[in-house]
């Protein structure tokens, strides 16, 4: 049980550097890791041992996550935690790192799930789907689409009509 | 003839990911379509530049009532009511938010 506490506890900071990525500044964040962190640990038995936890633990949190975006929207708190790197950092980079992390947020979620998992998580495609529970070939195409429209966005171009209509 | 080149495979590049027998023709590809060039870099540089503004988020502790939640039992089937506790009850929310003003004032 040891083990499989430490090795959980050792998925904390990448669930939550994920976690930020995906929802913004939102305060949130971390308690959608709290959440998948008492979830994972409640369901320990069903995650094989020798597999990869992490991808496991992400796999928990998007079904987590899913069913946040499938309740009534709250009112979101706003940003609450700078970040360390870009926080503080006025010149040009710091700057255009802030305009990703506006950027990101521009995306539909169900596309910033599979750049996160990829880019920044370095998971293997394979992995992104079945912590998904997508097809290998819809993991491709979100990719592809999160990637053009985050160039875009970047550019300031406009890009093609989000899927979700607001309001 | 080769086979065609996919966006997937377009893809797998910019990850590093493109199996080594499909190199040589998304190579010659890409040096025939400097569109498609100049669009995978960008994609490369997004890459870069998602690691640039989380990575240094992966420093910051864990606050200790989220590693507590991977300690306690699971929940007891006697106990009744709600089934799920507040995240963070108030007092580890305090103790969590000053441990990280201290650590953040010590860094």
């Amino acid at each position: 049980m040891q083990d499989a506490h430490d090795s959980l506890v050792a998925c904390i900071p990448r669930l939550r550097r994920y976690a930020r990525a995906l929802l913004g500044g939102r305060a949130d964040a971390d308690d959608l890791v709290q959440d998948t962190v008492e979830r994972g640990w409640d369901r320990l038995s069903s995650w094989r041992r020798g597999s990869d936890m992490r991808a496991w633990l992400f796999g928990i949190m998007h079904n987590l996550h899913v069913d946040q975006l499938r309740r009534p929207a709250l009112a979101t708190e706003p940003l609450d935690d700078a970040l360390p790197l870009a926080g503080a950092d006025t010149t040009a980079g710091g700057l255009a790192l802030r305009d990703l992390d506006r950027a990101l947020q521009q995306l539909p979620a169900e596309q910033r799930e599979v750049l996160l998992l990829v880019a920044l998580e370095d998971m293997r495609y394979e992995d992104v789907a079945a912590a998904l529970d997508i097809p290998l070939g819809t993991v491709m195409s979100r990719l592809s689409r999160a990637r053009e429209r985050l160039r875009l966005i970047m550019l300031g171009q406009p890009v093609p009509a989000p899927l979700k209509v607001v309001k | 003839m080769n086979t065609p080149v996919t966006e997937a495979e377009l893809q797998a590049w910019v990850d590093g990911r493109l199996p080594p027998e499909r190199r040589g023709a998304v190579d010659a590809h890409l040096a025939q379509h400097p569109a498609d060039m100049d669009r995978l870099q960008a994609y490369r540089s997004q890459n870069a530049a998602l690691h640039a503004l989380f990575d240094p988020l992966l420093a910051r502790p864990v606050p200790p009532a989220m590693a507590a939640s991977a300690t306690a039992p699971t929940t007891p089937a006697s106990a009744p009511g709600p089934v799920r506790r507040p995240a963070w009850p108030p007092m580890l929310r305090a103790a969590a938010m000053l441990a990280l003003t201290l650590a953040g004032g010590a860094g």
